[in-house]
């Protein structure tokens, strides 16, 4: 029985730094779009600090417009400490006529912060064949980007109700 | 006690309790510390909170491109008459809830053609490149107004001359670029309550009632 309790303080003890290892570990690795779950958390909370603003109307209003939803949604992390997102959003119209659109956000979670622009380009794609057209979109979405493609990063979805939810990372 | 304690299968007992009161320790531990910077803020998934999503127009039923309006929404347009033979201005309010204005285009009612920007009020106005008569106006900060309802936004005139009258029409604008603003722009203005007069009491300006 001595034996046993010698033991038993010490099993507990590496249990519970193991416990404690593992927690923070998974904290502070990182996904395949190389954010970390402190990093996705904050990008969600910055996305978060927008829903009482004028974006979230804007957004629908964007997606309504454009007759589509985005083709594109991306959240990439520019800067650490304090953590600084870039948001993008593209939407590609249902007639060719209309111009491309997009929105570009950089966001904290201090609102007071953010900084937004709103872009338009003229579709060059009329009349080209489907395949074609896709190819002219997935470069126009690239040229407007402006590294909100590049990692670390993670893709976004616009709701219902116009708010941002950051997508999981495959 | 100490006895029961030595036997092999009492051992096993005590290690196997240890052993989830481990396993029960440790997950108390991991979920204190997951609260903080590792947790994950969930958004609902159902109504409101699922991805947005457009009603495809029925095939057939969609007008030629071409023949509806460039106008958007964001832009009002008044086109006058300026001083001289063929001189036209065009002034573009920003009425929109996005924010500023930053950059414009203005095209022309049909059967008017432009020949030459003389001059705008604010940033950078000159004739665009390409097949169709436009306007592109850059360099602009038109500031968005107090309330949709009101048409307060920034203002922008542009001069030109154009080789004819375009009749009643205002031609046609649209944002290019702007900066939206955090703040909802609304659209009506919420007055105060006014509550109902008593009887005899008349409304007057400094006491105002309804139904009198």
């Amino acid at each position: 029985m001595k034996h046993l309790s010698r033991r038993v303080p010490a099993v507990a003890l590496a249990g519970l730094a193991g416990a404690i290892g593992l927690t923070s570990c998974g904290g502070n690795a990182a996904d395949s779009g190389g954010l970390t779950a402190g990093e996705r958390r904050d990008a969600q909370l910055a996305m978060n600090a927008l829903q009482r603003s004028n974006i979230p109307l804007q957004l629908v209003g964007l997606t309504t417009v454009a007759g589509l939803a985005p083709a594109a949604c991306r959240v990439h992390l520019v800067s650490r400490r304090p953590n600084v997102f870039k948001v993008y959003v593209f939407w590609v119209p249902f007639e060719r006529t209309r111009p491309y659109s997009w929105l570009e956000m950089t966001i904290t979670k201090d609102p007071t912060r953010d900084a937004f622009h709103l872009g338009t380009a003229r579709p060059g794609a009329k009349g080209a064949g489907l395949r074609a057209r896709t190819r002219i979109d997935n470069r126009v979405i690239q040229d407007h980007a402006g590294g909100a493609f590049a990692t670390p990063g993670a893709r976004c979805q616009v709701l219902r109700n116009g708010y941002l939810k950051l997508l999981a990372n495959p | 006690m100490r006895r029961w304690l030595h036997r092999p299968r009492a051992r096993i007992a005590v290690i196997g309790i240890c052993g989830v009161a481990l396993v029960i320790g440790g997950l108390a531990v991991a979920g204190v510390f997951s609260t903080g910077s590792a947790s994950f803020p969930a958004l609902p998934t159902t109504g409101d909170y699922r991805p947005i999503s457009i009603a495809s127009p029925v095939n057939g039923a969609v007008a030629d491109p071409d023949s509806m309006s460039r106008q958007g929404q964001d832009l009002t347009s008044v086109l006058s008459r300026g001083a001289g033979a063929h001189s036209y201005r065009v002034t573009l309010s920003n009425v929109s809830s996005i924010g500023f204005v930053n950059e414009l285009d203005w095209r022309p009612p049909q059967g008017m053609k432009i020949v030459r920007v003389t001059g705008s009020s604010t940033g950078h106005c000159g004739l665009a490149e390409g097949s169709d008569s436009r306007i592109m106006c850059v360099g602009l900060r038109l500031k968005p107004p107090t309330c949709t309802c009101r048409g307060d936004g920034g203002e922008l005139v542009v001069s030109f001359v154009a080789d004819k009258a375009g009749g009643m029409l205002a031609g046609a604008s649209a944002v290019v670029a702007a900066t939206p603003v955090f703040k909802v722009i609304p659209a009506f203005v919420q007055g105060p309550d006014v509550p109902p007069c008593k009887p005899g009491q008349k409304s007057t300006a400094s006491n105002p009632c309804s139904g009198s």
